[in-house]
């Protein structure tokens, strides 16, 4: 089955929340329109986590499985973010308990794809861009998930508080400490690329 | 305002807006700090970066394969739900219609005898002329049953084919094309039972085990289940494999069950699955 036009239409005329109760309720076809809305998102979150775009996808794809498979646990309240993203920690946990290790990320494993219009501003933003991938490579997994989470991810801080359990305070805290690190790293890579 | 703290106040300023006191002594720090105000730039420089990472996209592999995913759900939803209907309903329904059938005859048959031979006479009648035209029939449920045999053995073959596809969507459209043949086909089970144990792609997997719940009767299948359930890794197919045993109620299985509940460094979910299942089969 393909996604149809009337599928894709239907982006972002009905929250998550009430698309993910109609899943839950038996209309198991809106599980479609959010796919469509989170699978790139999801697929960034595990690419820059992993470094692996096959590995990604497969987590990708076992998230949106357990979220048809464990629909009737879905409680609505306008969580579906932070259920979302709890399911897709569990799945990436459970890979790396099968596997018993942790991937690190290649620091420079992925292509970053050309945006600015200018020569020389392409060039900047692609070296900013690769020394930032890099240093985010060096940091431990969970100051790492915590940033993407926050930046790349644009979660709010009281829905990562409720993904990570501790309080809002705690999450920031625990930001300015990976961006500590990160700053720390980015020089490091900044001054071995010259 | 030393240098440290003021370095601490700009970290706190990315996540949230300083008081006006603090905002003008770190304004005012970084004017007279040459170092720190580099600090706070390439700081301020490395946050923007961190949201305008670029996105990259999947591979369209992605999208089909979701999307088959969902199918196959979807038709085993559809399957659960009339295989789920309850069978006190149906019995009700069955006499509420038998009842107004009888209602509905008896209105119609004739009361006086005369009338009823007459009836019963025109039956006999009939009944010898159908007995002539129906001489064949012998023949003819030959023919299909050779017509039968040779649509299941057709299915058989595109199932089989199918679940030797180099992609999953191909497998997995392989493993519902099972769903059309009688749950007592020996080299269907045997290929899905394979098809569990060894395919790469989980969802193919998930949906062989599925399918093999038709042929819980099948005692090489039962073998099977138990002899797969330590190779298996995924904890959703170690989950629909000890579902699948419990729904078979062999209580031979309960040692393989026992031996997950005893293995720590399994998943936690799947252990207590397990263990609930050795409670069912004891």
């Amino acid at each position: 089955m393909k996604a149809t036009d009337d599928t894709r239409g239907r982006v972002n005329s009905t929250t998550d929340d009430a698309l993910m109760l109609q899943v839950r309720d038996g209309d198991v076809g809106q599980l479609g329109v959010l796919f469509e809305r989170h699978h790139v998102p999801l697929y960034n979150f595990f690419l820059r986590l992993t470094g692996s775009a096959g590995l990604s996808e497969d987590l990708v794809q076992e998230v949106f499985l357990r979220m048809m498979r464990y629909r009737h646990t879905y409680r609505g309240q306008g969580q579906f973010t932070v259920w979302m993203y709890q399911i897709a920690r569990n799945a990436r946990t459970d890979h790396y308990r099968k596997w018993r290790r942790e991937t690190p990320m290649p620091e420079d494993g992925m292509d970053i794809p050309d945006q600015a219009p200018g020569a020389c501003e392409r060039i900047e933003k692609d070296q900013a861009a690769k020394l930032v991938h890099a240093a985010l490579g060096k940091l431990p997994d969970d100051k790492r998930e915590l940033l993407l989470l926050a930046r790349f991810q644009e979660m709010r801080y009281d829905e990562i508080a409720q993904l990570l359990e501790c309080s809002v305070g705690t999450v920031k805290v625990r930001i300015h400490r990976a961006m500590k690190e990160l700053r720390t790293h980015y020089q490091r890579a900044a001054k071995d690329r010259v | 305002m030393d240098c440290e703290r003021a370095r601490e106040l700009m970290l706190e300023s990315l996540t949230e807006s300083l008081a006006d006191d603090e905002a003008r002594a770190v304004a005012s720090h970084r004017e007279g700090c040459a170092a720190c105000s580099e600090a706070a730039a390439e700081l301020e420089a490395l946050w923007a970066d961190l949201s305008a990472m670029p996105r990259l996209a999947p591979s369209p592999g992605l999208r089909s394969r979701f999307y088959a995913m969902l199918e196959s759900e979807r038709a085993a939803a559809d399957r659960e739900s009339s295989a789920g209907a309850p069978a006190t309903s149906q019995a009700a329904s069955a006499a509420g219609f038998a009842a107004s059938f009888n209602d509905w005859l008896s209105r119609w048959w004739p009361r006086r005898p005369a009338i009823q031979f007459g009836v019963a006479a025109a039956c006999t009648i009939l009944g010898l002329f159908g007995g002539n035209l129906l001489s064949d029939r012998a023949a003819r449920e030959a023919e299909i049953a050779r017509l039968q045999a040779e649509v299941s053995s057709a299915r058989q073959m595109v199932a089989l084919s199918l679940l030797q596809q180099p992609t999953a969507s191909g497998r997995l459209q392989g493993v519902d094309w099972t769903y059309r043949l009688s749950g007592g086909n020996v080299e269907i089970a045997a290929a899905l039972l394979n098809t569990l144990d060894e395919d790469a792609s989980l969802h193919v997997r998930l949906a062989a085990a599925n399918a093999l719940r038709q042929y819980l009767e099948t005692p090489e299948v039962r073998q099977g289940l138990v002899a797969t359930l330590p190779r298996q890794s995924s904890p959703l197919v170690q989950i629909a494999v000890i579902d699948l045993l419990v729904a078979s109620r062999d209580r031979e299985s309960a040692g393989a069950l026992q031996k997950l509940v005893d293995d720590e460094l399994l998943n936690q979910d799947v252990r207590q699955r397990a263990q609930r299942g050795v409670e069912k089969l004891l």
